[in-house]
C-alpha cells in the first residue's frame, strides 16, 4: 500500500493540509473526525485497497500512527 | 433465495412526493454551518420532502397509483393484486393495502398484502408480484412502496434528519415476455443496526433496545456502510451469473439511494462507470422502499433514451437486515415524473 496515497486521502477527508499529518497527529482533536470520516475511511480502504476492517478498529484510533497500524495489520503489504 | 421467473413485465412506474420541502441548509443553526456544508457535499442531499401531519404513506401511494392508472389508461377493476411495502403503514390494523383497495376502487376479488420492509422493499414487492403472476391467475399486480418516515426522526438526529424523506410509488407488473432473475437475503442478527424500536402497549423490547433513541428511528451508519459494501457486489455477481450477463453489458444499476456518498463508493467497488449508476438524492434524499422506483420515475426517461434499460439490475439493501436484487429488462416500461401532494 502506498502510504502517501493514503495520507492524501485522509488529509482530504479531514480537510487539512497533508504536511500536518504527522504520525502523532491526534485524530480526535480534528473537527472533522466523526462518523462520516470513519465511514469514509472504511469505504476508502475497501474500494482502493480491497481491505475490510472492523468499524471499531477505526473508531479506536487516536493518531495517524494508529490508523496505519490498523491498515498494516489488515494487509500483507507494509505501509 | 435465488430464482428466475418468466413471462413478466413492468409496464409503468409513477411516484408521489409531499409538496412540503425541508431545506437541509436551513438546519445550519442547529447543526453548524461548516458541518452542514461538509455533510451536504458528501451526501448530495440538499432537500428532503416531509409529509404534513395527517398525510399517511397510503395517501402518497394512492396518489401515485391514480396517476399511473390515468397515464396508462388502466381500469382499476382489472388489478388482480395489490402489494404494499412500507415500514410505516397507516395503522397497526387493518392492513394498509386493504384500505387502499377501497380507495383505489379495485375490485373486491383483489388480493392485497402488506409487507414490512424498508430499503430492500422494492425487490421484495417485485418478488411477491412475480410469484402471484407465476403461480395464480393474476394478470396485473400493483406494487406500491413508500414511507412517511419523517415523524420517526428525532429532531436532534443529524445522521437521519439530513438524509431521510417521505415518498410513495406505484409500479404496474403484468404478464409479459421478460425473464426476471431475483436474489433475496435476510440476516436478522443485524436488527439493531436499523430500527424503530417501538412496541405495542404493554409489550416489552429486548433489554438492549430499552430507551434506544426513545423509539425514534435509529441507524448505525458505519455498520450499514460495511454491510452495503459487502452485500451489493455479491448480489450483482449472483444476478449476472443467473442471467449469464457480462457486467459490462449492463446499462443500468438502479441501486437503493441512501446518499451520493455511499452510492459512489458502491459504484467504485462494483467497478462500473458513473453513467450506469444513476443517483437521484439531491431533492428527495433517501426514501427507503420508494427509492428505486422513485429513481426510475425521475430518471427512467433519460435512461430509456440512452438505451440503457434492456439489461438492468435493481438492488435494495437495508433494514432487517435484508437485501436483494432483480435483473430484468426495463426498456418497455413507461416512467412518469413525480407528482406532488399537498
Amino acid at each position: 500500500m502506498n502510504k502517501q496515497l493514503l495520507l492524501d486521502e485522509v488529509a482530504k477527508l479531514l480537510e487539512i493540509n497533508v504536511e500536518n499529518l504527522a504520525d502523532g497527529f491526534e485524530l480526535k482533536k480534528c473537527m472533522n473526525w466523526d462518523s462520516l470520516a470513519v465511514v469514509s475511511i472504511i469505504g476508502l480502504l475497501d474500494v482502493h485497497f480491497n481491505i475490510s476492517v472492523e468499524i471499531e478498529q477505526i473508531e479506536r484510533c487516536q493518531t495517524i500512527r494508529d490508523l496505519f497500524d490498523v491498515f498494516s495489520s489488515n494487509t500483507s503489504v507494509a505501509v | 433465495m435465488q430464482t428466475t421467473f418468466s413471462y413478466l413485465k413492468i409496464s409503468g412506474i409513477a411516484s408521489a412526493l409531499p409538496k412540503q420541502t425541508l431545506d437541509i441548509k436551513a438546519l445550519a443553526g442547529q447543526f453548524g454551518e461548516h458541518e452542514l456544508k461538509r455533510i451536504i457535499s458528501n451526501t448530495g442531499v440538499e432537500t428532503v420532502r416531509v409529509a404534513k401531519p395527517g398525510v399517511n404513506t397510503s395517501d402518497l401511494c394512492v396518489a401515485a397509483s391514480h396517476h399511473l392508472f390515468q397515464k396508462l389508461s388502466i381500469d382499476p377493476g382489472t388489478i388482480d393484486a395489490l402489494v404494499f411495502v412500507s415500514q410505516t403503514p397507516d395503522r397497526v390494523a387493518p392492513a394498509t393495502s386493504s384500505m387502499m383497495q377501497h380507495r383505489l376502487s379495485l375490485s373486491n376479488s383483489t388480493v392485497t398484502f402488506d409487507i414490512n420492509y424498508g430499503c430492500s422493499g422494492y425487490i421484495y414487492g417485485l418478488y411477491q408480484a412475480a410469484l402471484l403472476l407465476a403461480a395464480s391467475r393474476c394478470k396485473r399486480v400493483l406494487v406500491c412502496t413508500g414511507d412517511v418516515i419523517t415523524p420517526l426522526l428525532h429532531s436532534e438526529s443529524r445522521q437521519l434528519r439530513l438524509l431521510l424523506g417521505d415518498a410513495g410509488t406505484a409500479t404496474l407488473v403484468e404478464s409479459g415476455e421478460d425473464d426476471w432473475s431475483l436474489a433475496l437475503y435476510t440476516d436478522g442478527s443485524g436488527d439493531g443496526h436499523l430500527t424503530a424500536a417501538r412496541t405495542l402497549p404493554n409489550q416489552k423490547l429486548p433489554q438492549e433496545f430499552n430507551n434506544r433513541n426513545n423509539g425514534y428511528y435509529h441507524m448505525d451508519g458505519n455498520q450499514v456502510m460495511s454491510f452495503a459494501m459487502r452485500v451489493v457486489p455479491e448480489v450483482v455477481d449472483t444476478l449476472l451469473t443467473l442471467k449469464s450477463w457480462r457486467k459490462s453489458s449492463v446499462g443500468t444499476f438502479a441501486l437503493h439511494q441512501p446518499n451520493a456518498f455511499m452510492l459512489n463508493f458502491l459504484r467504485k467497488k462494483l467497478n462500473v462507470s458513473a453513467e450506469t449508476v444513476p443517483i437521484a438524492v439531491q431533492t428527495v434524499g433517501n426514501t427507503g422502499p420508494a427509492s428505486i422506483p422513485l429513481l426510475l420515475s425521475m430518471r427512467g426517461d433519460e435512461l430509456k433514451k440512452n438505451n440503457q434499460l434492456s439489461k438492468s439490475i435493481l438492488c435494495g439493501f437495508g433494514v432487517g437486515l435484508s437485501w436483494g436484487g432483480v435483473a430484468l429488462n426495463l426498456s418497455n416500461a413507461d416512467f412518469f415524473k413525480p407528482i406532488e401532494l399537498n
